[in-house]
């Protein structure tokens, strides 16, 4: 029998900045082709978390693997499958989307075919149609969005990583970004791992979610699940619940 | 496998380009040099035309002896435009000199009564005369002491007459002047048969502009790699950049290489605006009027393409060399704010030297500590090669400069790749920051 690979799989994770501990000896699985939501209040270590799956910071202990690469000893397989969207990423400002786009995907793509295909998806995804050619500094906070939403998923990766995919967004703007991660993890069968303060969002996106709290998972489970164990009539509450029970 | 090395580098390039400020910094030597050259050229080209048109000058002589007739007759064959002032029209002098200072004259002459009884009785005679300064212009002091000259001149040759009117068998030159002074300067090994206060206005004007234009250039290149990097930091570029499937030495070395071109750039512009300037300067020194004035670069021959190239290398490796911290401090900076004040702190001190070659004289009379850290910087060398190529000589430090700067970047490069990990970075920002909070309270 074959051994079951995780997309992410997190053991005991521990990290610490000097003295400050920002995660304590955290545990968790995400299936392939799972959106996963990790949500908590601000300073509960989310973006921590996933800045080490994305090979940015090294574990302080623990073991972290994404599909079975270490992601200390085989950082270099591990960016070659992940797209990691940051929160309040920007473009270089004297760029134009459209070239921002090609940049990177000549990171990825060698042949030119490959790198046509992913531009013009990328295009397709970012929704900017003729604005496209405009200089980046020229766009608003939801079109500087959605071009990094377009440069993580044009890159076809295996795992998405994304911290806050629609802070600060109009509705419109956000429910547009939403759309795209719901079609990408059902379509192009990416794994996405996403952090949001917005528990509403997460509970329509997210198949499983991780309660974060001051640097500890405290449940895990899918929103339904959640929402009968503590009586609740959304993850809202779940939260405040838990974090009680915690303090 | 494909290098990813090329599209970052094209991104660098392409945002470094179009990024506005980068224009003052290249711009300002292609410019401000041969606009220099220009200047000097212009108002030493109008100096001449006036001398040829006649110098306007005006004149009172109360004397009306032969002796004041002569020394009139002297001023009009030296090219003099003399305009003859009655006095008894105007109640005080003054009167008379604010009328003629709204008027082109240079200068007012004045012979008193008694001018020509003096000379024969073998006294001093005396000649009043007002200068009109009207502006401080490289043409204005140079007509005026041009009057000077020629009025001494007069001096001169009066001196002859009298004294071979007293001592006919003798050679009044020779009573005149009993020591014969030849001044000769050495600059670059050649002798040159000038005094050596013809040569020194000239010097001035190198060391002055060069070393300003070659501070600007290398400030704003350096504030450019600082701030691109520090953008990135602040757009969070750099955090996305990092998880690309490139290496962090891929990334430095495009950084690098985009700053480099500009530094290309810039230093062949500063070359250019260098080349422009010395070719203004000779066009100067062939009008035959100023042979005594600007000499020396009629004496010298123009730079050896060798030392053009020595300079180029020797100003590039600087941009790279201040590049390569610019780009440290743009990292170490969480913020642009940040990068600008640190590079302030930093680019200071370097450039101190640089400016003590360039006014302090010698390097080798400078105390032994500041001779080392002249030499330990390499934003020194293309000054020690600028204040000696135009005297024709390539210095053999500028060119044991080459290795050693190439070195020095070198492992500011190796260590800035060893900071570039969001760990380290993180770290390092918050420090800088804790450092610039305590030192502000």
């Amino acid at each position: 029998m074959s051994e079951k690979i995780f997309a992410i799989e997190v053991e005991n994770l521990t990290k610490k900045f000097g003295e400050f501990i920002a995660l304590r000896n955290i545990s968790f699985n995400v299936m392939p082709n799972e959106i996963f939501g990790l949500i908590g209040p601000n300073g509960a270590g989310k973006t921590t978390t996933l800045r080490i799956l994305a090979t940015l910071l090294l574990p302080t202990d623990g073991i972290v693997k994404i599909f079975n690469y270490d992601i200390i000893s085989e950082a270099d397989k591990v960016r070659k499958i992940l797209s990691y969207l940051a929160e309040d990423a920007g473009a270089y400002r004297n760029l134009s989307g459209y070239e921002y786009l090609k940049i990177v995907g000549k990171i990825y793509f060698s042949s030119k075919k490959d790198l046509e295909e992913a531009i013009e998806e990328a295009i397709k995804i970012s929704g900017l149609k003729n604005r496209i050619n405009d200089k980046v500094k020229n766009y608003s906070k939801g079109m500087k969005r959605r071009l990094q939403v377009a440069r993580t998923f044009m890159v076809k990766p295996k795992l998405a990583i994304l911290d806050e995919p629609t802070a600060g967004l109009d509705v419109i703007h956000a429910q547009y970004i939403r759309q795209i991660i719901k079609d990408y993890a059902e379509k192009m069968g990416v794994t996405i791992i996403l952090s949001s303060h917005n528990m509403l969002e997460v509970e329509n996106l997210c198949s499983r979610i991780a309660l974060i709290h001051s640097g500890e998972i405290v449940t895990i489970g899918n929103p339904k699940e959640l929402k009968e164990k503590f009586n609740a009539s959304n993850l809202e509450e779940v939260f405040i619940k838990v974090a009680k029970i915690e303090e | 496998m494909k290098s990813k090395l090329a599209p970052l580098i094209e991104k660098e390039i392409k945002d470094l380009l179009r990024d506005p400020r980068i224009y003052i910094g290249l711009i300002i030597p292609i410019f401000i040099l041969p606009l220099m050259g220009s200047i000097f050229s212009i108002s030493t080209t109008q100096t001449i035309q006036l001398m040829k048109e006649g110098i306007p000058i005006a004149l009172i002589n109360y004397d009306e002896t032969n002796w004041s007739l002569d020394f009139i007759n002297f001023l009009s064959n030296s090219g003099f435009n003399i305009t003859y002032i009655d006095f008894n029209k105007y109640d005080k002098i003054e009167f008379l000199l604010k009328d003629i200072e709204k008027s082109n004259i240079q200068a007012l002459i004045i012979i008193p009564k008694g001018y020509g009884e003096n000379i024969t009785k073998f006294n001093k005679a005396n000649i009043e005369t007002y200068y009109f300064i009207r502006s401080s212009g490289i043409s204005e002091t140079s007509i005026l002491s041009m009057i000077n000259s020629i009025l001494e001149k007069y001096s001169d040759v009066l001196s002859l007459r009298l004294i071979s009117d007293i001592a006919s068998d003798k050679k009044p030159e020779n009573l005149k002047d009993p020591i014969k002074i030849d001044s000769l300067s050495i600059v670059g090994g050649r002798v040159l048969n000038v005094p050596p206060e013809t040569l020194i206005g000239q010097i001035m004007m190198q060391t002055m502009i060069i070393p300003l234009t070659l501070f600007i250039l290398t400030i704003v290149v350096a504030q450019t790699a600082a701030t691109a990097t520090a953008v990135e930091n602040e757009e969070r570029t750099l955090e996305t950049l990092l998880t690309f499937p490139v290496s962090r030495y891929e990334i430095l070395l495009a950084k690098l290489m985009g700053s480099a071109v500009i530094a290309i750039i810039g230093a062949v512009l500063y070359l250019i605006g260098y080349y422009i300037y010395l070719e203004k300067m000779l066009t100067i020194i062939e009008e035959p009027i100023m042979e005594e004035g600007i000499a020396l670069l009629a004496f010298l021959p123009p730079p050896s393409i060798e030392a053009y190239i020595i300079l180029g290398i020797n100003v590039l490796l600087a941009i790279f060399f201040t590049t390569s911290l610019g780009v440290v401090i743009g990292a170490l900076s969480s913020d642009v704010r940040i990068s600008n004040s640190l590079l302030g702190i930093i680019i200071i001190p370097i450039m101190i030297p640089a400016f003590l070659i360039m006014y302090g004289g010698e390097i080798g009379n400078l105390p032994l500590i500041i001779q080392i850290i002249v030499y330990a910087l390499p934003t020194s060398y293309p000054l020690i090669s600028t204040k000696k190529i135009f005297l024709g000589s390539i210095p053999i430090e500028s060119i044991y400069g080459i290795p050693y700067s190439i070195i020095l970047t070198l492992i500011v490069i190796y260590l800035t790749g060893k900071i570039l990990s969001p760990e380290k970075l993180l770290t390092l920002q918050y420090k800088v920051k804790v450092w610039r909070i305590k030192r502000k309270s």
